[in-house]
């Protein structure tokens, strides 16, 4: 089943055209890779799908209904949820306080109590090992932690779709290896994902298909194997090989 | 929930604040009054700053509870505290309204909104006042026939309606898209939260509030001018309590609002002296002691998470 | 042939625009280079009202008593931004807007101190002299305002467009971390800043004592005014500024002239000019956020 379906999208900033006709298909349970060098437009997309930005022309459908216009709550509610390259809890509350956020205002917004919504904060915490620390301040974390909680405050609005910006980078092996294991849970579980990545170690085995994107537009798509192939896209990584 | 030292502490707080009338001097139940005035309007300040949305308006609230509670009698002679009940209800309209085209803008552009809103109204009441040659001032009956008793359980009850209401939206789910708002409006955003629906919410609490306490002042003062109620010191005031005491928590609007009445009625010089210390409490306030009494004493405890309500 | 009441109102609106201009310029740059909401910016007028009140007494013509304004001003400038600005550079909006509104009640404070309440105002030889042109008459002392306003306005402009400090103050207002990357030192430049927002602000004080009665809350009717003017133009553009200044002037006047009651409307007009503006287009004419 189509869980997420972009058409032609395209976004100028200015005199820049950012994203040019860029398509997606993502079917339910699964893991979607989305690279390309930096500037390419990779957060832009994600910026696109979930309100944050609005597109010029091209249609976002999710589970068939177009979500063009919807505004970036509306979103969370339906079922997309996304993290942010630059981590961005909210500072001033603690860390189980911020997974109660998304908790309560996630997709079970009508129907959740205080208590079950910290109880559903707790196991989360637990799965990103971070329960240990749950009465710390956000702004007191480490880099590596508070990619955690990023990644916990998305999962605790119980998306169908998880976008994942960039969420591996500047972690060590172990916290990598940690991560990835946490993310083929989370796809275990039912959540399909489109990661943003620059770990190539991490995509290339996470992803079963790979978008590749330069310069705003689709250069490449395919297995892992076809992608790292694929001469446009070693070129747009490397610079053009004579 | 709540602990028994906390219930204790509010029981004998409300036994105190009930047998005060008994307990000491006409003139400082005078000054009680002014107390329980001050600490509904820092109460509800506080709420909508709790949303990261800085209000210069409460002085607008404030006067049209005021004004709409006079001509609620004015026109149908309505009882007094009817008329109150009227102009706290119309406040809650007005900010509704109001709220529902100012409060998608952020940080400054808000709060001159607010502040002009509030000037606004001052001049087009002089000007109404004006043009229909009526005098600025008018009288009106003092409540209770004047036994000031009455009057102070009366705003005793609000202020203490006004107390519950805050302790309880911070015990809510509603709590922390508030918290989530003030911290981080697009990343709230992003985790589902509507910000502007949350914002009207706490505003439109506030200024039913406010405009209660609006409603009071010309049925206890006997008099009403635009001058008066509309006056922006109503405004500073609703600001500077709570930052005294402790933005964003529980008790510090009440206790910024408790020491700086009293303060400022036994310093009572003139009129001035009055403004020269409320800027240098803000100035000083916000160089060394942004989070306020109860704030900075709060993060001294910093083992509980900053999210409960503290009640002591 | 377009009615001569009405372009005399209009004229009288334009020139009242010009002190405008000046003090919600100067209240821009604050924020365009500093990011800083300076709630007390109003206060720089009525300090340099007062100035020119008692230079006069001193038998000392508005215009010579710029030479004392001035650089007086800018030196409350540099002392206001080293010890009170400087701290809240990097704080929450919150916390910029209240120290400076509880500067501006402190200063409010001390001139009701040290002045008395009463309205005052600089009566020179042209203050009452009225100017004919084609029958469209105006007043002698709001024609000499204006001139002073936009002669210095003209300076302003060439500084920032031609200069080597404008093009800092320009690239530490669109990106500032690129523009330190450059070499080009802020702190230095936020100093220079809010010294020239100060500065003009005394400025427009000795400008307004001609034309307007002085008093303690003088800055107070202003920096409501002036906000009104930034929102409208955009906050960092001058260029907005000036012309939102034109829209509020030109507004006030007529609205002071038609409507009844007269000019008690001044603050209303403001405060819906901005309502109606900031629900049509939420960033002000040239809105650089």
């Amino acid at each position: 089943m189509t869980l997420l379906k972009i058409n032609g999208l395209t976004k100028t900033f200015g005199g820049l055209r950012a994203i040019l006709n860029f398509d997606l298909e993502v079917k339910k349970g699964q893991i979607i890779g989305l690279i390309g060098p930096n500037g390419a437009g990779k957060t832009t997309i994600f910026n696109l799908i979930t309100g944050f930005l609005h597109s010029d022309s091209g249609v976002v459908y999710f589970k068939d209904k177009k979500i063009n216009n919807l505004k970036p709550y509306q979103i969370c509610k339906l079922g997309i949820s996304r993290t942010f390259q630059l981590v961005k809890p909210f500072l001033e509350m603690s860390v189980l306080g911020n997974v109660i956020v998304g908790s309560i205002y996630g997709k079970n917004e009508k129907k959740i109590s205080l208590m079950n919504a910290e109880k559903n904060a707790i196991e989360i915490l637990d799965l990103v090992k971070l329960m240990s620390k749950k009465n710390v301040l956000a702004s007191n974390l480490t880099y590596g932690d508070k990619k955690r909680l990023e990644l916990a405050k998305a999962l605790a609005t119980n998306p169908e779709l998880l976008l994942l910006d960039e969420v591996m980078g500047g972690l060590n092996p172990v916290e990598l290896s940690e991560f990835m294991k946490i993310i083929k849970d989370i796809n275990y579980n039912g959540i399909t994902l489109v990661l943003i990545e620059h770990v190539m170690q991490a995509i290339m085995e996470l992803g079963e298909e790979i978008y590749v994107l330069d310069h705003g537009k689709k250069i490449a798509f395919g297995t892992p194997a076809e992608v790292s192939k694929d001469r446009l896209v070693i070129e747009s990584y490397i610079g053009k090989v004579d | 929930m709540v602990s028994r030292k906390t219930l204790i502490f509010w029981f004998f707080s409300v036994i105190f604040a009930g047998l005060l009338p008994y307990l000491i001097s006409l003139y400082n139940l005078h000054i009680s009054i002014y107390v329980l005035q001050n600490i509904i309007i820092a109460v509800s300040w506080n709420i909508v700053a709790m949303t990261g949305q800085m209000s210069f308006g409460t002085a607008g609230f404030f006067g049209i509870g005021a004004y709409t509670a006079t001509f609620m009698w004015e026109l149908f002679k309505f009882p007094t505290i009817l008329n109150i009940f009227l102009g706290g209800f119309l406040a809650a309209v007005a900010s509704l309204i109001f709220g529902l085209i100012c409060l998608r803008m952020r940080g400054i552009y808000f709060a001159v909104t607010t502040l002009g809103l509030t000037e606004a109204l001052r001049v087009t009441l002089i000007m109404v006042h004006a043009i229909s040659f009526r005098p600025l001032g008018t009288s009106v009956p003092v409540m209770f026939g004047g036994l000031k008793q009455y009057a102070y359980y009366f705003i005793l009850i609000i202020g203490l309606a006004s107390i519950i209401t805050e302790f309880k939206i911070m015990k809510s789910k509603m709590f922390y898209a508030f918290t989530s708002i003030r911290t981080d409006e697009d990343g709230a955003t992003m985790i589902g939260v509507n910000p502007t629906r949350y914002k009207i919410i706490a505003f439109v609490i506030s200024s039913f509030f406010i405009g209660i306490a609006g409603g009071f002042y010309p049925f206890y003062r006997g008099y009403i001018e635009p001058a008066a109620v509309f006056d922006v010191s109503i405004s500073i005031v609703g600001i500077i309590m709570p930052l005294f005491g402790g933005l964003y928590t529980a008790l510090g609007p009440i206790i910024g609002a408790i020491v700086l009445t009293i303060l400022s009625e036994k310093l009572r010089f003139f009129l001035t002296a009055n403004q020269l210390i409320y800027g240098l409490i803000l100035v000083i306030a916000i160089l060394f002691m942004p989070k306020g009494i109860v704030g900075s004493i709060n993060s001294l405890r910093e083992k509980y998470p900053f999210l409960f309500p503290k009640a002591m | 042939m377009p009615d001569k009441i009405f372009l005399t109102v209009i004229i009288n609106g334009v020139l009242i625009a010009g002190v405008y201009a000046l003090v919600a310029t100067g209240l821009t740059l604050v924020y365009g280079v500093l990011r800083v909401v300076n709630f007390a910016h109003g206060e720089f007028v009525m300090i340099g009202a007062y100035l020119s009140y008692y230079l006069f007494l001193s038998g000392i013509p508005p215009v010579l008593s710029l030479l004392f304004a001035i650089p007086a001003l800018a030196l409350l400038g540099l002392f206001l931004q080293k010890f009170l600005v400087n701290p809240v550079l990097k704080a929450p909006e919150i916390n910029q807007i209240l120290l400076t509104f509880g500067l501006s009640l402190v200063l409010q404070s001390i001139a009701l101190i040290l002045f008395s309440p009463e309205h005052v105002s600089v009566r020179t030889n042209y203050s009452s002299l009225p100017i004919n042109i084609k029958s469209i008459s105006f007043g002698a002392a709001r024609g000499v305002c204006f001139f002073m306003a936009f002669f210095i306005l003209l300076l302003l402009h060439y500084l920032i467009k031609f200069t080597d400090f404008g093009k800092k103050l320009r690239a530490i207002q669109e990106d500032k971390e690129a523009a330190m990357l450059r070499g080009i030192n802020a702190q230095n430049l936020y100093y220079i800043t809010f010294a020239f927002a100060a500065s003009l602000g005394g400025i427009a004080g000795v400008a307004t004592s001609v034309v307007m009665y002085i008093y303690p809350l003088l800055g107070y009717a202003f920096i409501l005014k002036s906000f009104c003017i930034v929102i409208l133009g955009g906050l960092g553009s001058i260029t907005g500024a000036m012309l939102a200044s034109l829209i509020l002037g030109v507004s006030e006047s007529i609205v002071g002239f038609y409507a009844p009651g007269g000019s008690g409307w001044g603050e209303a007009v403001a405060f819906i000019l901005i309502v109606i503006f900031l629900v049509v287009r939420p960033k002000g004419i040239f809105g650089s956020e």
